[in-house]
């Protein structure tokens, strides 16, 4: 139905963005882990969006008969931050190499921390728009009334 | 003549062709309800389901069960709307008299 447009728009966003903090999560409850499945310590993960284009949009260059806004957002793929890892020495780990050190999971806590913040905001800011959508059609509904 | 042909035939025609025009327009009409009625039956069913669901935890994002309840909500208070205006037309017609 086109009059829910925007809210299924927003929640194309809260659920991208939801999936954003559980990655965040993974990266914070990773954030010393010096053993995964591949070997070596976690790897830091980072979302990719990718827009949703409306399914009549014309290829580019072509004046569409009806402008139309796209379908939101998803998340295209999850990949991992290929910056090194830290090196900790701490001779006394079972993962120190010979020379005493501990290869540590890229992720800074700190970042996280910020990631998170933004994420959160973000999903606040999706929920706004939904509640403002929902304003406007209990707007058009009061139309008349009196 | 035969502007009076034309002006007969025409008189002739014309209003067996609003009957039946009247006519399919409120059967689509009534089409149109149904199917708008029917869509938001749907919306009510689907929140109730996802509500269900939530309930017993198998949903994954809990905006949706909100979205879904809220979707339901307007599609039942836009049916309110358009039935309260039937019925004041209705009442309207009833007010009239000859």
């Amino acid at each position: 139905m086109g009059i829910f447009n925007s809210i299924n728009i927003s929640a194309t966003g809260l659920s991208a963005e939801r999936l954003r903090m559980d990655v965040i999560s993974n990266n914070i409850a990773n954030v010393n882990t010096t053993r995964t499945e591949d070997g070596g310590p976690f790897r830091r993960q980072m979302v990719i969006f990718q827009s949703i284009e409306d399914p009549k949009k014309l290829p580019m260059g072509k004046q569409p008969q009806e402008p139309s806004s796209g379908r939101g957002v998803r998340v295209k793929s999850i990949m991992e931050d290929m910056s090194p890892f830290k090196m900790e020495y701490d001779p006394e780990n079972p993962d120190a190499d010979a020379d005493g050190y501990v290869r540590k999971p890229n992720v800074t806590i700190v970042h996280e921390m910020v990631d998170m913040i933004t994420c959160t905001r973000a999903y606040e800011a999706n929920v706004t728009c939904i509640n403002s959508a929902k304003d406007i059609t209990s707007a058009a509904l009061s139309i008349s009334k009196n | 003549m035969r502007i009076n042909e034309g002006f007969l035939h025409g008189a002739d025609c014309k209003p067996q062709k609003s009957q039946v025009n009247s006519k399919e327009q409120w059967n689509s009409f009534l089409d149109t309800l149904q199917t708008a009625i029917e869509e938001v039956d749907n919306l009510g069913k689907a929140s109730e389901k996802m509500t269900q669901d939530a309930v017993l935890g198998r949903v994954e994002n809990l905006h949706d069960v909100m979205i879904a309840a809220e979707k339901a909500k307007t599609a039942m208070n836009l049916t309110l709307e358009v039935r309260g205006k039937a019925l004041e037309a209705y009442k309207e017609i009833m007010r009239l008299n000859f």
